[in-house]
C-alpha cells in the first residue's frame, strides 16, 4: 500500500511538473502541412491568446477571403492590425499582444508584460527588445515619420516618457507624473509599440547616423523596394509596414512576398497566413481560419459594389439606397448594421468657425442664440426627407443613444422650426434687417455668410435644401466646393468661416480617447474651433479646454467620468456645432459564405474600423 | 531633307523648355501641394497629423522651396542625370513607376489603334466605292456610334449588358485566376473576351472621324481628272481604288497620326477608370489630383515629347507617301 501511495505521489509531482501550455493541444491549418515548419505547439507562445467571444462560432480552415480596394494602406491594415492592446465595443481596452499591463502606486511607471515564446512571422522570437528598440531608437529619433506619441508624453511637463527593458517579456514604462490612462492612450496613439529589431536596426541606425546609402541601401533589401528618400522609406516601412512584403509582422495575415502578389499598388496581392500567429480558438485550433486575403485594386466604390454583386468580392461597406440592389443580386449577400459616432449625419453638419479672423463675425459666431436661430429656422422634417430619401431622422449634433453623454434634451435640443421666433434670437444677437429682406450687422456692414465644403462629398446637394430655410429667415449665405487639400489648407490658415459637411465631423466614440473634433487645438482641420488653441480660447472653449487638461491628470475611473460628462454639457449647452439630420447607420454587405461576421459592432476609428470584426476569425462556409 | 529634319530637331529644344515650365507652372497653380493632398487622404482613413509633422514632411519633400527652384532642380536632374525625380506617392523613382505600365499602355493601346485603322479604312473605302447605298448608311451608322456616345457611358452599358446576360462584372482585362496564376493558355478565351470590351468602347471613338475622312477624300479624289484617265486606259478598278486614289486620300489620316503617339504612351484615361484597365492614363489624373508633380510633370511631359515627334514623323510619312509633297520641297 506505501509502495502504491508513493507511485501515485511520485506521478502527481512529475505530471504537476509538466507546463500548463503542454497540456493543452493545438491545431494548424492544413495549409502548412509539409511546410517544413516546427509543430504548431512550438509555433504558438506558451499562453496563446484564445478567441472566445460568445458570437463566434468554432470554425473550420481554408479558402480566401476576396477584397477590392482603391487604396490600400489603413484599409488593408486596420483589419489586421494587432496592437499591444485592444478596444472592445463597450470602450474598454484589453491585452491583445500584451499579456497585461500594471501601473505602479502613483501611476508613473507602467510594466508591460508580454507573451512568452511569442514570435514575428519569420518565426524569430518576439520579446521586450523589440518594444524598447521601437521607442527608443525608432521613435525618439523620428524614423517612422510620427516620433513620440501623445500617449508616451508627460501629462504636464510634455517630456517623452523612458521605456526600459525588464526582462525578455517585461518592459517599463517611466512618466515623470502620474498617466492614469495609458494603455487606453497607448491604444489610440501608437496601437503597436514595436518593430522587428532583427530586421530594421541596420537600417535604423543608418538614418540616425545620417548615412542614407547604407540606409536605402538596407531598407530596399529588405522590402526589394526602391525607395530614393529615406525619410518617405522610415514612415513606409516603420509605420505602413503591412505594405511589404519581408517585413515581419504578429498580424494573422502578410503580404505576400511572391512576384505579381507583393505590390498593394500594382492590381492585384495577397495576404498569406502567418504561420506563428499567436491566437487560437476555444478549441485550440490556430487562427486564423481562412487561408490568404486577396486584394483586387479598382478604382472606385461602384466598382467595388459591382465585384461584390457578381461574387468576385466577399464583402463591401453600402450606402442604404444600394441594399436593395444587393439583396437583389444572384449572389446571396446578408447586410450587417454596424453603429456610427457621429453627432448628427456628417453630411448636415454646419460648423461655424468660432476663431474666425473677422471681428464682427467672430462675434456673432459665438453668440449662442445666432447659432440657435441657424438651427431652428430650418424644417429638419422636410430636409431629412429629402436629405435622405427617409432613411434618417431630423436630429441635432449630439451623441447618439447608448453613447455617453446621451440625452434625449440634448438630441431634440433646437430642432423645432419657427421661422419667426429664429429672426427674434437673430436679433438678440445684434443683427439688424436691411432693406433688402437680409440681416447686417449692427454697423451697417453687410452680414454674408459663406459657406464652403469639400466638393463631391454631397454638401453642394445639402446646401440647395438649406439654402432657402436661411434665405426664408434673413441670412444671405455663399457657398463654394473645392478639392479637399485646398480646404486643409484653408483650415490651416484660419481661412474658412464656415463649413457645410466638414472634412472633420463632430463626434466620436469618446471625448476622452478621441479629442481631435471636440477639443479645439487637437487637430490641425477641424472647422469649428480652426487655429483655436488654449492661448486664445474664451468662456466656455477654455474651460473646456482645461476640463481636457484635467482629465489627463485624473486617476480616478468615476472621476474621469465626471469630467467627460461635464465636458460633453459644455458642449450641450454651448451646441457649437448644428446637425439637421441624424447620423445613418453603417452598412456592411457580406456574402453569405463568410461567417463570424459580427452583427451590432460601432464603426470607429480608434476600434480600428474593420479591426474590431476580428477577421482573423471568419471562416468560409459554401 | 536631312537639314530640314535636323532644323525641326534643333526647335525640340526651345519648344520643350517653354513646355516642361507651363507644364510646371500649371501643375504648381492650384492651392496646396502634395502634402496637403497627402494628409487629407490620410485624414480620411483616420490617421491625424500635426502641424510640425505637416510641416516636416514639407521640408523631407522639397516643398519649403520657392517652385522655380524646384523647376530647376527638376530641370537639372533630367538634364544632367536622366533623372526625372521621384514620385511622392509611390516613393519610388518616376521612371519605374512609368514603366510599370508602359508595356500594357503600349499593347493596349496599338491594338486599339490597328482596329481602329483596320475597321475605318475599308469601311471608308466601301461607304466612298458605294455612297449613299444601304451598306455606306448602316456602316456610318455603326461608325458614328462611338463618337456619338460618351466613352465612359458606353462602357457602362456594355458593362451592364454582360452582367444581366451572363452574372459576371467585367473589370479589368485580367481575372483573379489570370492575376493569381499569370496567363495560361485556358484564359486565353476569357482574355480575348475581356480585352473586346475596351477594344470597342475605346476603338469605336476614334472610327468615326477616319472613316469619314477617308469616304470624303476618296470621292474627292474618284472625282479627279487623273482617275478619269486611269479609267479611260483600262486600269482596273482595283488599281484606280487603292494604288491612286487610297494613296493620295491616306493624306490626312496619316498627319492625324502625330496626335496617335501621344495616345499611345498614356491611353485612354476616363474609359481606362471605368474600366478598371492598369495603363498609364490613370496614374496621370492620380498624380495630377494629388498633386504627384514630379509624375505628372514627366508624363505631361513625354507626351509632348511624342507630339513634337510625331508631328515630325508625320511629315516624313507625308513626303514618302505623297510624291507632289517631295517635289515641292525640292523646288
Amino acid at each position: 500500500m506505501k509502495k502504491l501511495i508513493s507511485l501515485a505521489l511520485a506521478l502527481l509531482m512529475v505530471l504537476s511538473m509538466i507546463p500548463a501550455s503542454a497540456e493543452a493541444t493545438y491545431t494548424e491549418a492544413p495549409y502548412w502541412a509539409d511546410k517544413g515548419l516546427p509543430p504548431v505547439a512550438e509555433r504558438l507562445p506558451l499562453e496563446p491568446m484564445v478567441e472566445d467571444a460568445a458570437y463566434l462560432e468554432i470554425g473550420t480552415y481554408g479558402g480566401e477571403l476576396k477584397r477590392a480596394a482603391d487604396t490600400g494602406n489603413w484599409g488593408n491594415g486596420k483589419p489586421i492590425e494587432e496592437g499591444l492592446f485592444r478596444f472592445k465595443t463597450d470602450g474598454t481596452v484589453e491585452p491583445n499582444v500584451a499579456k497585461k499591463a500594471e501601473p505602479n502606486a502613483d501611476y508613473t511607471v507602467w510594466t508591460i508584460y508580454l507573451r512568452e515564446g511569442m514570435k514575428w512571422s519569420d518565426g524569430v522570437p518576439f520579446t521586450a527588445e523589440d518594444c524598447v528598440w521601437f521607442y527608443n531608437a525608432v521613435c525618439l529619433n523620428k524614423v517612422d515619420g510620427k516620433g513620440v506619441r501623445d500617449c508616451h508624453k508627460d501629462a504636464e511637463t510634455k517630456n517623452p516618457a523612458k521605456v526600459e527593458k525588464v526582462d525578455d517579456y517585461t518592459f517599463t514604462v517611466t512618466f515623470e507624473t502620474p498617466k492614469y490612462n495609458f494603455p487606453a492612450d497607448l491604444t489610440v496613439d501608437l496601437k503597436w509599440h514595436y518593430a522587428p529589431k532583427h530586421i530594421f536596426e541596420k537600417m535604423v541606425q543608418a538614418v540616425i547616423d545620417g548615412d542614407t546609402e547604407t540606409a536605402l541601401a538596407e531598407g530596399n533589401a529588405i522590402c526589394g523596394g526602391s525607395f530614393v528618400d529615406v525619410g518617405k522609406m522610415g514612415k513606409e516601412l516603420l509605420y505602413y509596414f503591412w505594405n511589404y512584403p519581408g517585413v515581419p509582422t504578429l498580424n494573422p495575415y502578410v503580404l505576400s512576398t511572391e512576384a505579381g502578389k507583393n505590390n498593394i499598388k500594382g492590381e492585384y496581392y495577397e495576404y498569406v497566413r502567418n504561420p506563428y500567429y499567436w491566437k487560437v480558438d476555444a478549441n485550440g485550433q490556430q487562427l486564423p481560419y481562412i487561408d490568404k486575403i486577396t486584394g483586387l485594386t479598382v478604382s472606385n466604390v461602384d466598382q467595388q459594389l459591382m465585384l461584390l454583386l457578381d461574387g468576385t468580392v466577399d464583402f463591401q461597406t453600402v450606402a442604404m439606397e444600394d441594399i436593395p440592389t444587393v439583396l437583389e443580386s444572384k449572389t446571396k449577400i446578408n447586410i450587417y448594421q454596424w453603429g456610427t459616432t457621429g453627432w448628427g449625419d456628417t453630411g448636415s453638419q454646419l460648423h461655424f468657425n468660432l476663431n474666425v479672423d473677422d471681428a464682427n463675425l467672430k462675434a456673432l459666431f459665438n453668440n449662442k442664440d445666432f447659432r440657435q436661430g441657424m438651427s431652428i429656422c430650418v424644417d429638419r422634417e422636410e430636409v431629412a426627407g429629402i436629405y435622405s430619401g427617409g432613411w434618417c431622422l431630423p436630429g441635432q449634433a449630439a451623441p447618439q443613444i447608448g453613447a455617453l453623454g446621451y440625452s434625449e434634451e440634448w438630441a431634440n435640443q433646437w430642432i423645432e422650426y419657427d421661422v419667426n421666433k429664429a429672426k427674434t434670437l437673430f436679433e438678440q444677437a445684434g443683427l439688424v434687417m436691411g432693406s433688402d429682406n437680409f440681416y447686417d450687422f449692427a454697423d451697417g456692414t453687410d452680414f454674408v455668410l459663406n459657406i464652403v465644403s469639400v466638393a463631391d462629398n454631397g454638401a453642394a446637394d445639402t446646401y440647395k435644401i438649406l439654402e432657402p430655410y436661411f434665405r426664408a429667415a434673413g441670412i444671405k449665405c455663399t457657398f463654394k466646393d473645392s478639392d479637399r487639400g485646398n480646404i486643409d489648407n484653408d483650415l490651416m490658415a484660419n481661412a474658412v468661416q464656415c463649413m457645410l459637411s466638414p472634412v472633420t465631423g463632430i463626434g466620436d466614440v469618446s471625448i476622452a480617447l478621441k479629442p481631435n473634433a471636440m477639443i479645439p487645438g487637437k487637430a490641425t482641420n477641424v472647422a469649428w474651433y480652426g487655429t483655436m488653441k488654449k492661448e486664445n480660447a474664451t468662456g466656455d472653449l477654455l474651460k473646456l479646454i482645461e476640463l481636457y487638461e484635467q482629465l489627463a491628470k485624473t486617476g480616478d475611473a468615476a472621476a474621469r467620468q465626471d469630467l467627460e460628462l461635464q465636458m460633453l454639457k459644455l458642449h450641450q449647452e454651448n451646441q457649437w456645432t448644428l446637425a439637421y439630420v441624424q447620423s445613418d447607420l453603417q452598412y456592411w454587405a457580406v456574402n453569405d459564405r463568410i461567417k463570424n461576421f459580427p452583427d451590432g459592432a460601432v464603426a470607429s476609428d480608434i476600434y480600428r474600423d474593420l479591426g474590431i470584426a476580428h477577421c482573423q476569425c471568419w471562416f468560409i462556409k459554401e | 531633307m536631312l537639314s530640314y529634319i535636323g532644323k525641326r530637331i534643333l526647335m525640340f529644344i526651345p519648344t520643350l523648355i517653354i513646355i516642361s515650365f507651363l507644364i510646371f507652372f500649371i501643375i504648381q497653380l492650384p492651392p496646396g501641394d502634395y502634402v496637403t493632398s497627402y494628409v487629407a487622404a490620410m485624414a480620411a482613413e483616420g490617421e491625424i497629423f500635426t502641424a510640425e509633422q505637416i510641416a516636416d514632411l514639407r521640408v523631407q519633400f522639397g516643398l519649403d522651396d520657392p517652385w522655380f527652384i524646384q523647376y530647376f532642380n527638376w530641370v537639372k536632374g533630367i538634364v544632367t542625370e536622366g533623372d526625372f525625380g521621384y514620385s511622392f506617392e509611390y516613393g519610388r523613382d518616376v521612371w519605374d513607376v512609368i514603366m510599370d505600365r508602359l508595356y500594357l499602355t503600349l499593347a493596349v493601346s496599338f491594338i486599339i489603334l490597328i482596329f481602329q485603322y483596320g475597321v475605318s479604312l475599308p469601311i471608308g473605302i466601301y461607304c466612298a466605292n458605294h455612297q449613299y447605298s444601304a451598306g455606306d448608311y448602316v456602316l456610318s451608322f455603326f461608325g458614328f456610334i462611338g463618337t456619338a456616345t460618351p466613352n465612359f457611358l458606353l462602357a457602362i452599358i456594355i458593362m451592364y449588358y454582360i452582367y444581366v446576360k451572363t452574372g459576371n462584372v467585367y473589370l479589368g482585362l485580367f481575372s483573379t485566376e489570370m492575376l493569381q496564376n499569370g496567363m495560361r493558355w485556358e484564359y486565353v478565351p476569357e482574355f480575348l473576351g475581356r480585352c473586346a470590351i475596351p477594344l470597342i468602347v475605346i476603338g469605336t471613338s476614334g472610327t468615326c472621324g477616319i472613316i469619314r475622312t477617308v469616304r470624303a477624300q476618296m470621292l474627292d479624289e474618284q472625282a479627279r481628272q487623273y482617275t478619269l484617265c486611269a479609267r479611260a486606259k483600262g486600269c482596273s478598278e482595283w488599281t484606280i481604288t487603292y494604288k491612286y486614289c487610297l494613296r493620295a486620300a491616306l493624306n490626312p489620316v496619316v498627319s492625324g497620326l502625330a496626335g496617335s503617339l501621344r495616345t499611345i504612351f498614356s491611353g485612354s484615361t476616363v474609359s481606362a477608370i471605368v474600366m478598371n484597365l492598369a495603363i498609364q492614363g490613370p496614374v496621370l489624373l492620380a498624380a495630377l489630383k494629388s498633386q504627384d508633380m514630379y509624375l505628372a510633370g514627366t508624363i505631361v511631359l513625354i507626351q509632348a515629347v511624342l507630339v513634337l515627334v510625331g508631328t515630325l514623323l508625320s511629315d516624313i510619312a507625308l513626303a514618302w507617301l505623297d510624291p507632289r509633297i517631295r517635289f515641292a520641297e525640292r523646288s
